[in-house]
């Protein structure tokens, strides 16, 4: 690939990446929103949110969750990564495509499920009320929203753990098992301080995550009271009764000052987790480590968890989905209906917000999916000052939650005229989805490239294929698969999204994700309920084919 | 006129000097081999060669034509070099099939379809590849990738064929067989060869000329034999062959001779390095020009059998003296007990 | 004489006949300008489920206008509409909220466009400010409960009924009021200031909330759910058109007019003076003001009308006829505007928050 067309990719990338920055930057030191005539340069706004005690409470409520939730998923997921990676657990095979499933789920569509189950008059407390005589827990309460920020990040701590266990070499177990070890002491002595590196990688991500909640903290927090800076951010959009774009700007950048140091913080962490990777070896089979009588406490222990983040949610949902009425007093059996979904129809927005779903994440991926294989080329095989610069790009929309994100796209349509036209299309929400998300796009890419070992380029190179042809040629076609692995779960990241539209919702970009949150407010929850079945129906399906086909789900 | 001459080059990778200034010339239709333990370098002077590295200083000529020129910044891309390149992985397409991985070359150069069809059919039939043309690389066993590499990298003619130890991935026994083809073949096509392996025997077994390489640098040059029966340094004594290692101090010497002695022992021998007397030495004797003889006179040592080992085509048996401890071969296992073992004075090189 | 009666007759027939005439002809020449604009963007608090009859029946008489209607709450509607028009991008043409206060301020900014509907004479006088901003519904401000687990004695029929219940059954009502968020709330904050202006013991009845933990909300929607599943057996200001429509669907809802007064407030309507399709949403006022329109409006979104000349009780007469002095209507006109002013605003924020001890 010619240097020019690789600069250009990168010079795309810092486009899209510093454009929205920029506009929070310059918004947040501005006395007005940025198209009020008389705003003028001020610091005003950062000396009204950093004293405000709503933004003090809100900062230290999102610092309880992170570390509360990062103290739950980190060993809960490295307990069950080396159960399932390392020990001949019943069932492995099956289980693990469940235990990703929460990825998938969006988090409003999971934070509603709960309301309905366990929430106060959920079919499950009731349930348990009438043996107890009461509920004992508070769903809309700080160790609520705790526990469930925690269960369902449990996902992402487990991959890394689990691709970290799975690149040791099984020998160093072996070895520990023929002294005599058994096998929680291996784990506890052998396995997970070598993985170490990937556990610490863990934590500091689901500690970024935590700044970066919405949807639960929006469903459980806020009728507690609780405030999370994303949700103190969104609340601020009403406070003075005008729009407060520069106090909203000012609390994005206090949430990119916290998030920016962790991104970094975790880059480093991952150039030193594959540090004990021992790959290679004869490729022998690998004897799981085994468990004994503790096969079915291990397995109960597996399936609790599931049970607990994935199957009582979705039941949630997909039960108010069919019920006319619910909570206490009512006999389920006599409320079923699918009027719900025949409503739907009857909503041309709702319908409509079904269909851009699909299309932002079919074909809206696909397009996005091929962006960032252009940017990943460009990186490919270059040393340069440039590649490096690209790195640190890409760290600044990890470090951005898709609320913010998608603000920040609003202003910048509402800011330079030509493109304002674009702002009612889905253009503006497929553009705000490709940067939040080119991190991730990013890392797919190249995971596929590094597949291609060198020496399938050079033979072409030395045989006398330019560079534009060995792309042609070579690289293509052999990460043909990878790329279509890469466009399905983009795809289900897209269909799940739901912050980064909030903002930019109106007639032509509805997408189910961000109609649920606007739902949410008005309380809808029937149309809410049929919504998030349909939308966890599509994750569902693709995420079935994605597993056909052998998509790895590891990024 | 050679066909590929390499001046001086230089190249350091990270904090480490791997090359410190090599050159080379390579005539046509010789087979040159580089030779040396990991890290000597030798591949990277391939890879220079092919121009898939670039060297920090030097010159690189192809058949008279400057493809490399450090001091001028000059350089001529891998793609446009027209040489043939054998990687150790063999990088054999998994997703084209045998023919297309072969035809590739041609294709490139718009070579019409009907003569690629023919010059591709030659190649694989002399390769013994005719009935695996359309099978894909997951379908054929190492020897047959090995071989779809070869085919792919000769089938375009290319004036010098750069092969990166190529049958290092094969089993032992099948590296026996495949290198007496493969020179059969490099000679029967005619094109010089830049040759890179770390395994002596084979070195020797496949070049008319062998480059011996040590971090970086050559450390002996010459034909199989020399290399073989008159190394220049301790590095290519040993490296060479099977050795016996004798440790000690320059007892006397005269001219090219030197009596090396130990603890308990003395022994003539070739000096091949400066040495005055007192210095500290290294003998090297091949294990194949040692041998038990019990009325042997000069370089006589009387040494106590340790162990016998047998190898299938010999035993080879292991005697001391004192903290002397040398490997023997012979016909048949011999009892306990004390044994004359003979080091003719021609045997043994002193450093 | 009779001679002159005649002619004077003929002479006021005449002019009303070309008085009439003229009109019809402005109505015709409105919609053909409407039918070149072809579409309508409208930005709207009110509940899809309520407008869409509506819709539907405008649909039917203007089939060529094609109509984006926005479901937005009150504080999006005043948000939107203010950052899209000052940074000159395509915004609503119809503007139409129930947080009253927020829609004049607006209109007294000038984004309001001057224009005199036909039906104005069949509209109260209060009810419309300088041609521009127009209450459109009478609509009383309501208390809802759950008919199921709220013993019928708890059930207050009057504000000071509820303050005297908070004091005397604090248990029953232990975390189960639910009412809205003024803070994040238009026609929440529109609704309380109003009350305060009207009930001498509010405060009491906000500590009264304050001490059984009542929850805070924004929208009617949210709390009639959760009214309905039990969480909440009782919410307080409820815009009572949405309880009469989801009564249909749920039964164990129940709806309480106060007795001691009721406000009624009125959904008001301005046309953007910068819109792009003028036309189409001049025939969009019109036709909500209209008798058809606000009969569908009565009759089958459930959304009390505020013409005299509509039947049934889900009117402004009905209203009148049940409650007759207890309905205390809240004026279009910049009265309410005083509440808006930043200071008075946090004001009342700081005091409302320290009430309900949050």
């Amino acid at each position: 690939m010619k240097a020019p067309l690789r600069v250009a990719a990168i010079l795309a990338v810092a486009l899209i990446v510093f454009g929205p920055l920029g506009l929070i930057i310059y918004q947040s030191v501005l006395s007005e929103p940025f198209f009020s005539q008389t705003a003028k340069f001020s610091l005003e706004a950062y000396r009204f949110v950093l004293s405000d005690s709503g933004f003090h409470s809100a900062f230290g409520t999102s610092l309880i969750v992170s570390l509360g939730m990062t103290l739950i998923a980190v060993p809960l997921g490295s307990v069950l990564a080396f159960l399932l990676a390392r020990t001949d657990l019943p069932g492995k095979s099956w289980l693990e495509p469940w235990l990703l499933v929460p990825i998938f789920l969006s988090p409003v569509v999971l934070a509603f499920g709960y309301v309905v189950a366990v929430g106060p008059v959920g079919f499950f407390s009731l349930w348990i009320k009438s043996f107890l005589g009461r509920i004992p827990w508070n769903l809309y309460s700080l160790a609520g929203l705790i526990v469930i920020a925690g269960l369902t990040h449990v996902p992402h701590v487990f991959l890394y753990v689990s691709s970290g266990l799975r690149s040791l070499d099984p020998s160093v177990e072996e070895a520990a098992r023929v002294a005599g070890a058994g096998v929680w002491r291996i784990a506890a002595t052998v396995s997970l301080p070598l993985v170490a590196p990937s556990i610490l990688f863990s934590a500091a991500l689901i500690f970024l995550l935590g700044f970066e909640l919405f949807g639960l903290p929006l469903v459980l927090g806020d009728p507690a009271g609780l405030l999370v800076l994303t949700t103190y951010l969104y609340k601020l959009t009403n406070l003075l009764g005008t729009p407060s774009y520069h106090l909203m700007a000012v609390v994005a950048l206090a949430v990119v000052a916290l998030t920016f140091p962790l991104v970094y913080l975790q880059r480093r962490l991952l150039r030193t987790a594959g540090r004990f990777a021992v790959i290679g070896g004869k490729g022998q089979a690998v004897r799981p480590l085994p468990l004994h009588f503790m096969r079915w406490p291990a397995l109960a222990l597996v399936v609790l968890w599931l049970a607990v983040t994935v199957v009582l949610p979705l039941i949630g949902v997909g039960l108010r989905s069919i019920v006319s009425q619910w909570g206490e007093g009512i006999r389920l059996s006599e409320v079923l209906t699918l009027d719900h979904f025949r409503e739907l129809q009857g909503h041309p927005n709702l319908v409509r917000g079904i269909l851009n779903t699909l299309l932002i994440g079919g074909v809206g991926g696909a397009l996005s999916v091929a962006f960032y294989t252009l940017v990943a080329l460009s990186a490919h095989r270059w040393q340069s000052r440039w590649t490096s610069a690209l790195d640190y790009l890409v760290m600044i929309p990890r470090a951005l939650p898709g609320l913010i994100v998608g603000l920040a796209f609003l202003w910048l349509f509402l800011f330079f005229k030509p493109i304002a036209p674009l702002r009612t299309t889905l253009f503006s929400l497929w553009l705000a989805y490709t940067v939040v998300w080119l991190a991730y796009g990013l890392r797919l890419i190249s995971a596929s490239l590094l597949q291609v070992r060198p020496e399938l380029e050079e033979a072409a190179q030395t045989i006398g294929a330019s560079p534009r042809r060995v792309m042609r040629d070579v690289t293509l076609p052999l990460i043909r698969f990878g790329l279509i692995g890469s466009w399905l779960l983009v795809f289900m990241m897209f269909v799940r999204e739901y912050s980064t539209g909030v903002y930019l919702l109106g007639p032509g970009t509805e997408v189910i994700g961000s109609l649920i949150v606007s739902l949410w407010g008005t309380g809808a929850l029937d149309l809410i309920s049929a919504l998030s079945v349909i939308e966890v129906a599509l994750v569902g399906l693709i995420l079935m084919v994605a597993l056909r086909l052998g998509v790895k789900l590891h990024a | 006129m050679p066909d590929l001459t390499v001046s001086n080059i230089e190249k350091q990778l990270g904090s480490t000097q791997v090359l410190r200034g090599v050159s080379l010339e390579l005539q046509p239709g010789e087979i040159l081999a580089l030779l040396g333990p990991s890290g000597s370098g030798k591949t990277t002077i391939l890879r220079s060669v092919a121009g898939l590295e670039r060297p920090d200083q030097g010159q690189i000529t192809i058949r008279g034509k400057v493809v490399f020129d450090a001091s001028r910044g000059f350089e001529i891309p891998a793609e446009k070099r027209d040489l043939g390149l054998v990687f150790q992985s063999y990088a054999v397409w998994p997703h084209r099939s045998v023919f297309e991985n072969v035809a590739y070359g041609l294709r490139l150069r718009r070579v019409s379809d009907d003569e690629v069809r023919k010059r591709v059919g030659a190649v694989l039939e002399r390769l013994g590849l005719g009935p695996f043309a359309e099978r894909y690389a997951h379908q054929l066993s190492g020897g047959q990738q090995q071989r779809v590499a070869l085919a792919r990298a000769i089938v375009y003619n290319p004036p010098i064929l750069l092969l990166d130890e190529p049958l290092s991935n094969l089993d032992a026994k099948l590296r026996d067989d495949a290198r007496a083809w493969l020179r059969e073949l490099i000679k029967q096509l005619g094109n010089s060869a830049l040759y890179v392996t770390h395994d002596q025997t084979e070195a020797l077994a496949i070049a008319d000329r062998v480059l011996l390489l040590d971090r970086g640098r050559i450390q002996h040059e010459g034909t199989p034999e020399q290399i073989y029966g008159a190394p220049n340094t301790l590095f290519s004594a040993e490296f060479i062959g099977s050795n016996n290692r004798f440790e000690g101090t320059i007892a006397e010497t005269s001219g090219e001779r030197a009596v090396l002695s130990g603890n308990g022992w003395s022994l003539k021998g070739n000096l091949r390095e400066r040495k005055a007397v007192g210095d500290k030495a290294t003998g090297v004797a091949r294990l194949e020009r040692i041998r038990i003889a019990p009325n042997a006179a000069e370089n006589c040592l009387s040494m106590h059998l340790s162990a016998n080992l047998y190898l299938g085509e010999r035993w080879e048996h292991l005697l001391v003296l004192g903290d002397l401890r040398l490997r023997v071969w012979g016909e048949k296992a011999l009892p306990e007990g004390d044994y004359s073992v003979l080091i003719p004075a021609d045997a043994l090189w002193i450093f | 004489m009779r001679k002159l009666t005649f002619s004077a007759a003929v002479l006021l027939m005449m002019a009303a006949l070309t008085g009439v005439g003229v009109a019809a002809e402005t109505a015709k020449a409105t919609v053909a300008a409407a039918q070149k604009e072809g579409k309508l963007i409208i930005y709207s608090s009110t509940d899809s489920a309520s407008v869409e009859p509506l819709l539907q029946d405008f649909k039917a008489l203007f089939p060529f206008l094609q109509v984006e209607y926005n479901d937005l709450n009150t504080t999006e509607v005043y948000n939107r509409f203010l950052a899209e028009s000052a940074s000159g991008a395509g915004t609503a043409d119809f503007m139409w909220s129930s947080a009253m206060d927020l829609q004049l301020q607006l209109a007294t900014k000038g984004n309001a466009l001057t224009y005199a509907s036909p039906e104005n004479s069949s509209l109260p006088s209060w009810a419309i400010w300088q041609n521009q901003a127009y209450g459109t519904t009478f609509e009383p401000v309501s208390i809802a409960y759950n008919k199921r687990l709220l013993p019928a004695d708890a059930v207050p029929q009057s504000h000071a009924d509820l303050v005297r219940l908070l004091k005397q059954k604090p248990d029953v009502y232990k975390e189960k009021i639910a009412t809205f968020d003024p803070e994040k709330s238009g026609v929440g904050f529109l609704m309380m200031t109003q009350d305060a202006k009207v009930f001498p013991e509010f405060w009491d009845l906000i500590r009264g909330f304050g001490a059984t933990g009542a929850k805070v909300y924004t929208s009617t929607g949210a709390m009639l759910e959760k009214v309905g599943s039990g969480e909440h057996t009782l919410a307080y200001n409820i815009i009572g058109s949405y309880v009469l429509l989801r009564q249909k669907k749920d039964p164990s809802l129940g709806i309480v007019l106060p007795k001691d007064y009721t406000l009624a407030f009125s959904r008001i309507a301005f046309i953007s003076k910068s819109a792009r399709n003028p036309n189409a949403a001049k025939l969009f006022l019109d036709y909500i003001l209209s008798k058809r329109g606000q009969t569908v409006m009565s009759e089958k979104a459930l959304v009390y009308s505020i013409r005299s000349d509509v039947p049934g009780t889900i009117t402004a007469a009905g209203l009148n006829k049940e409650l007759g002095k207890a309905v205390k209507p809240i004026a279009v006109n910049t009265d309410m505007l005083a509440g808006l002013e930043p200071t008075k605003r946090l004001d009342f924020m700081k005091q409302w928050k320290e009430a309900l001890k949050r």
